[in-house]
């Protein structure tokens, strides 16, 4: 019984730590200016106000979240089918070079993207791509080496006893993924939607250097752009952060089901 | 791996199957690999690759690259800063990692019970991750501010002077990655959560009949059948924390007195502050390399130790 | 859900499809007679009052559309230097004074026909390189003192007639300042018994900003920040390192300002402060005024800054509107950026109170913007008047800009002596100069 109660003192503990920092971001999205030098970051701003939230959503920030909804909703597609196929493959296909080139898929994560960029907008560039959907898209919507990495890893927990069986009876490697694997994958996918949906939603550097005009922004460079040279318009950037966080948290508590894995599965004894 | 057992169990009837499994496997998987292929080929190898060749050559951005050879690794060789840059950066590996894998191991065997409300705190410690850097500066900048932040607030309460955080060398970094600690460690709960429940309970079950400890339990059952998520874990936060940037840039600077000027920053400062951009691939380089060794280690450390149930 | 095959090649499909038909994103209709021109910037309140203007100058070029791009300053520099690399730069973007040399000495920018006489000396002297001048003057911003009229009050003590300094600490400013720092038993600094630990509000803001602070005591008090525009750092002689003193002292030996561990960029806090009422006068730019003044809690006066032993010398920040030497359009995009210098365009970004206009002549409007606000910025226009200075005309400040302000940091924690910080400053900020 102890047990239990310190095992829910913990939970409360890292609960209350993890959101502690976003009682800030609530508290000044619903403060004033003169609320926010009057009263401590932590203390509420009275009467609460909706004003700041209002001036965001109604000027052309909506229009960045359609932007970055698109974005996200491509990439995440994009990222399910292809990355699955390649993981696969890694993982249970054999052919020439497979390992060398998985990790040279992985050693691309390993230079730091701020350099990277500057080539890659130049290859962006001979493609014409510069400022474009395309431009956005195209180094992610065909999988990436996280995303590879994480499916590959997950494919190869799977017994091997189910694709034998599959292989026996005459089944073709494309219909074992789709019939055979992806059921059981359901888990992994889910994770991995999940963690590619907040990723591109947070996605800065690349969208930023890769697109100027108002057509393809996204979020984050616009809630960046509340933060001039020489002031910040606090309240304003933590509505805007606010109105960017609700439909992540959103997202995941309402596809964390998803990424647990159902008691039914594994009957492969 | 796990193939080569089964085969080789299976006995020499599969050996013809095999035969024609090999051939029939071959194009299916180029066709699948294809799309991802042309995707890191194109988008994220040729630029690195031309990353590498860039440090051979001195380029201020705005003009055009002149080709040097060596030289700049030559000035690598005698550079503290960066080395001191690299030193920063395993501190804050060293500070970060450990502690964050451990957290979250811990968090999730602890939700992989019956717990009320599971879906409820899953969300919850997820949702630091969540957070921009930039919003992320601007709150932790309020939480740890000496003078009214949160922290020192609290620790005035039972009569201890805080520290000045974010201006103190000793304490910015260790700040800096408490906050990288605060915002991950819900992330990496989750994949422990799904390797966890992997783990087949009768396994648990066996160990406790043949009457291990919970202590033995986990060490021998639970761990090496968690290999494949450390792994992933492991390698995967290893390499986004030799290239941590975003929080450092925003909350301090590299300050105060260097002490948190980890290398990616330096890197960011040469290329784009400084129009040194031959001298940053150069950095650049030295930063792969050690990033990848490090993961070839973890490669052999965790290959060694990894068992596929097969039964 | 996803493990049913007709779904998984209904959403491939739906990807490729969703790839196809997206267009591109930025207009550049090469078959219309229309030149389209991109314009660059970062103020988000700027630019309603760029849309006017561009929707004046569409009207009055009708071959010439031009599109505005807003991004955020901090990235606004990164982004414009990936352009250039790509030969995708804006036609026409807003320059600064010290990412200027690093821009010009590599041909970046167009040499501009407009008759520099008309504008601010000190904003065309900024941009000028080689006899010649680089960027259309767009405006200025000044340092002037920002003060809390109600704090004053409180204290019983008014603004005196001219605020003076001197390295000896005589002078009204250590004076008046001294008056209105309060600790939490109401002692002042130099009572028996004033503890700096427990100050509650300060009476002056002294800190790590080269801009506002230090540069400003430099200058005025005899010293150099560069010997000569595209030249070295000077600021560790005699008078300059006599001026440093004086800032820190105001810091650490007077105890008028806070400590630095608050005030330390890029963590410090002190426009809050001041904000919050808890330090009475605050050398500002004219600029933060959007950032300070709506919504202040108390009643906002401005003052010229105190005028050291040798005068007053105060830092004017310009910026430019600077053209793409490699823009395809550099007829179209020159017509533009001169457009942006004459009067009706300055005259609009004037009278919306964003900026003091570059051309001469035309500040009435800024200064009744903020009269109606109740604010009164004449001193300020009265400072441009006087003795002024831009930031440091040299090829690498923005790679020394932060090793300058560690260094700085430590100056005013004590750590260094103002004779060490200038000498390793200048040392490491020689080394960048090319």
């Amino acid at each position: 019984m102890a047990k239990r109660i310190l095992l829910y003192a913990v939970l409360a503990v890292g609960a209350f730590v993890s959101v502690f920092p976003y009682l800030l971001v609530v508290l000044t999205a619903f403060k004033t200016q003169a609320q926010l030098s009057g009263t401590a970051p932590w203390l509420p701003g009275l009467p609460p106000t909706a004003e700041n939230l209002a001036k965001m959503l109604a000027g052309d920030f909506p229009r960045y979240l359609l932007n970055t909804a698109v974005m996200t909703a491509l990439l995440t597609a994009g990222q399910l089918v292809f990355t699955t196929f390649a993981a696969y493959a890694f993982a249970r296909l054999r052919f020439r070079g497979r390992d060398v080139l998985f990790w040279l898929f992985v050693a691309t994560m390993m230079v730091p993207s701020a350099v990277t960029m500057i080539p890659l907008f130049l290859i962006m560039r001979e493609l014409e791509l510069v400022n474009t959907w395309y431009g956005l898209l195209a180094p992610y919507v065909l999988g990436t080496p996280y995303g590879i990495f994480l499916m590959r890893q997950f494919f190869k927990t799977l017994p091997a006893g189910l694709e034998e069986a599959a292989r026996i009876d005459g089944a073709g490697p494309l219909t074992i993924l789709l019939r055979v694997m992806l059921p059981l994958c359901r888990p992994a996918l889910g994770t991995l939607a999940i963690i590619t949906v907040i990723s591109s939603w947070n996605s800065f550097l690349w969208p930023l250097i890769i697109t100027s005009g108002d057509d393809t922004k996204v979020i984050t460079v616009a809630i960046a752009t509340l933060k001039q040279g020489i002031g910040v318009d606090y309240n304003l950037m933590m509505a805007g952060s606010l109105i960017a966080l609700v439909p992540m948290v959103a997202v995941f508590v309402f596809f964390q089901k998803h990424i647990v894995r159902s008691v039914v599965l594994t009957g492969l004894k | 791996m796990t193939s080569h057992t089964a085969e080789r169990s299976l006995g020499t009837d599969v050996q013809v199957a095999k035969g024609r499994r090999r051939r029939g496997s071959g194009w299916h998987a180029y066709l699948f690999v294809a799309p991802s292929l042309f995707g890191v080929l194109a988008f994220l190898l040729l630029p690195m690759v031309i990353v590498l060749v860039l440090s051979l050559f001195d380029w201020e951005l705005l003009s055009d690259p002149t080709f040097v050879g060596l030289d700049n690794y030559r000035r690598l060789a005698g550079d503290g800063q960066t080395w001191h840059s690299l030193g920063v950066t395993i501190a804050y590996v060293l500070l970060c990692i450990p502690l964050q894998t451990v957290l979250a191991l811990s968090l999730a065997m602890l939700l992989n019970q019956r717990v009320k409300g599971v879906r409820f705190y899953r969300s919850l410690f997820v949702v630091p991750w969540m957070a921009t850097p930039i919003v992320l500066a601007l709150v932790w900048g309020w939480i740890f501010d000496p003078r009214d932040g949160a922290i020192n607030s609290a620790l005035a309460l039972v009569g201890v002077t805080g520290p000045d955080w974010l201006s103190d060398p000793t304490w910015a970094l260790p700040a800096v990655a408490l906050v990288s600690v605060w915002q991950y460690t819900g992330y990496n709960m989750l994949f422990f959560l799904a390797g966890l429940q992997g783990i087949p309970k009768e396994l648990h079950d066996a160990a406790e009949t043949d009457g291990a400890t919970p202590a033995q339990g986990f060490w021998r059952v639970t761990l090496p059948l968690l290999n494949p998520t450390m792994f992933f874990v492991s390698v995967t936060n290893l390499i986004g924390s030799f290239q941590v940037f975003d929080t450092v840039y925003a909350m301090t600077d590299g300050g105060p007195s260097h002490t948190t000027e980890v290398i990616n920053f330096r890197i960011f400062q040469t290329a784009f502050k400084e129009f040194d951009f031959g001298y940053a691939a150069t950095l650049s380089t030295l930063l792969f390399l050690i990033i990848f060794l490090v993961t070839m280690a973890q490669v052999r450390f965790f290959g060694k130790r990894t068992t596929y149930d097969l039964s | 859900m996803l493990h049913n095959p007709p779904i998984r090649w209904a959403l491939l499909g739906a990807v490729l499809l969703a790839l196809t038909s997206c267009g591109s994103g930025s207009g550049g209709g090469g078959e219309s007679e229309k030149v389209t021109l991109t314009y660059r910037l970062w103020d988000d309140q700027q630019k309603v009052g760029y849309e006017k203007v561009m929707a004046a100058f569409e009207k009055a070029n009708p071959g010439i559309d031009v599109n505005l791009e807003l991004l955020p300053y901090d990235q606004y520099w990164t982004k414009l230097t990936a352009d250039v690399v790509a030969g995708t730069a804006p036609d026409v973007f807003w320059m600064t004074p010290t990412q200027f040399p690093e821009y010009v000495t590599k041909g970046v920018l167009s040499p501009v026909q407009v008759d520099a006489a008309k504008y601010h000396q000190t904003v065309v002297g900024s941009f000028t390189y080689q006899g010649k001048l680089y960027g259309v003057p767009k405006d200025w911003g000044i340092v002037g003192l920002l003060y809390n009229k109600d704090l004053f009050k409180k204290a019983g003590v008014e603004m005196p007639e001219k605020l003076t300094w001197a390295a000896d600490g005589s002078g009204t400013l250590l004076d008046t300042a001294r008056k209105l720092t309060v600790d939490e038993a109401g002692k002042h600094p130099g009572d028996a018994g004033f503890d700096p630990a427990k100050v509650k509000t300060y009476g002056f803001a002294s800190w790590n900003h080269y801009q506002t602070q230090w540069m400003n005591w430099v200058v005025s008090n005899g010293g150099k920040l560069v010997d000569q525009p595209f030249g070295k750092y000077a600021f560790n002689d005699p008078a300059s390192v006599q001026a440093l003193q004086f800032g820190v002292d105001l810091v650490n030996k007077h105890h008028v300002s806070p400590p630095a561990t608050q005030t330390n960029p890029p963590t410090g806090k002190v426009t809050d402060m001041f904000k919050a009422g808890q330090v009475a006068m605050f050398p500002a730019n004219n600029a933060l005024l959007p950032f300070v003044a709506p919504e202040a809690t108390f009643e906002m006066g401005v003052a010229p800054m105190p005028e050291g032993p040798k005068g007053r010398s105060v830092n004017l920040n310009g910026l430019a509107e600077a053209v793409y030497a490699k823009s395809k359009h550099p007829k179209e995009a020159m017509k533009l950026a001169e457009y942006l210098g004459t009067q009706e365009p300055q005259k609009m970004m004037a009278d919306g109170g964003y900026v003091f206009p570059a051309l001469n002549g035309l500040s009435q409007g800024y200064v009744d913007y903020w009269k109606a606000k109740k604010i009164d910025v004449a001193p300020f226009e009265q400072e441009a008047q006087g003795s002024t200075f831009p930031l440091p005309i040299t090829t690498g400040f923005t790679g020394f800009e932060t090793k300058l302000n560690q260094i700085f940091n430590e100056m005013y924690l004590g750590k260094l002596t103002p004779q060490a910080a200038a000498d390793q400053a200048v040392t490491e900020g020689n080394a960048t100069v090319k």
